[in-house]
């Protein structure tokens, strides 16, 4: 008899996992172990939390995907369980502190000059690096959270507004003011080099 | 097209969602305001720049391995 070689979906996962399926649960670690930890990393920062995170969101997994209604959600809802459990290190270490978001923005105030045009050395600098892996580190966990979604974990904004229980508009328009505010950020910080290509 | 609802819809405008009215009208917009222009490839950019600031990361084959072992030990004991 011919070995069955398709790849199986999730749902077809998740259910026999759902009934103790110990090949089933190997496939959902080796398929997502990697999203779960990166998602965490990028949250946290931390490779050691990250780790402990994994592992505790595959044992979450296993508590309680009886309580999973939908199956077609699972991922959603382990992105879910990832982002509250990676929140949850870093409220207990007292490592994140939400900030107040810009009630509006201010269209004066974010028009700068155009950096886009400085050279590559100068726009992926280890110290340019840093200044945004700050600014995303300060942006208020709702948008935040969306952010490292979005544009570092490469999610859908429809994957994005499941996983956290917001409606579409909800998502784009944190991650608009997510963005607006990195952006402004990094004006601030490229502006230095306003007046040497002036010169 | 006015600047304020330039900057409301630039967010749909990079990923492409809007009508292609719409675009063309924002499209038009940048043509005539300078201000505009610089914001749309200054925010473009920060969002290159955002994937590429933060590292690329992997779980470890070992980390995966134990991980499997672990789930099938307690899958097993349930």
């Amino acid at each position: 008899m011919s070995k069955d070689t398709r790849i199986p979906k999730d749902t077809e996962l998740v259910g026999r996992v759902k009934q103790g399926d110990a090949d089933a649960m190997e496939e959902i670690v080796k398929r997502y172990s990697n999203k779960v930890y990166s998602l965490a990393f990028h949250i946290t920062h931390d490779t050691s939390a990250a780790e402990e995170i994994t592992q505790d969101v595959f044992l979450t997994v296993i508590a309680k995907v009886g309580t999973l209604e939908n199956d077609a959600y699972f991922a959603t809802w382990l992105y879910r369980v990832t982002t509250n459990a990676a929140y949850g290190f870093l409220r207990k270490e007292k490592k994140y502190t939400e900030q107040t978001p810009m009630d509006e923005i201010d269209h004066e105030q974010i028009v700068g000059f155009d950096w886009s045009e400085l050279p590559d050395d100068v726009l992926l600098s280890d110290e340019s690096k840093n200044i945004i892996r700050q600014a995303i580190d300060a942006l208020p966990e709702s948008m935040r959270t969306i952010v490292i979604m979005k544009d570092v974990e490469g999610l859908k904004n429809e994957e994005i507004a499941e996983t956290l229980s917001l409606s579409l508009p909800a998502v784009k328009s944190r991650l608009h003011r997510g963005r607006l505010m990195l952006r402004d950020t990094l004006s601030v910080y490229f502006s230095r080099y306003a007046n040497r290509r002036d010169a | 097209m006015n600047c304020k609802r330039y900057l409301a819809l630039l967010n749909e405008f990079v990923e492409c969602t809007l009508s292609q009215e719409v675009q063309d009208d924002i499209r038009a917009h940048m043509d005539t305001c300078p201000r505009c222009r610089v914001i749309y490839r200054t925010y473009s950019l920060t969002i290159t720049l955002s994937r590429r600031a933060e590292s690329t990361c992997c779980i470890s084959e070992d980390q995966v391995d134990r991980l499997c072992c672990l789930m099938s030990s307690r899958l097993c004991k349930k």
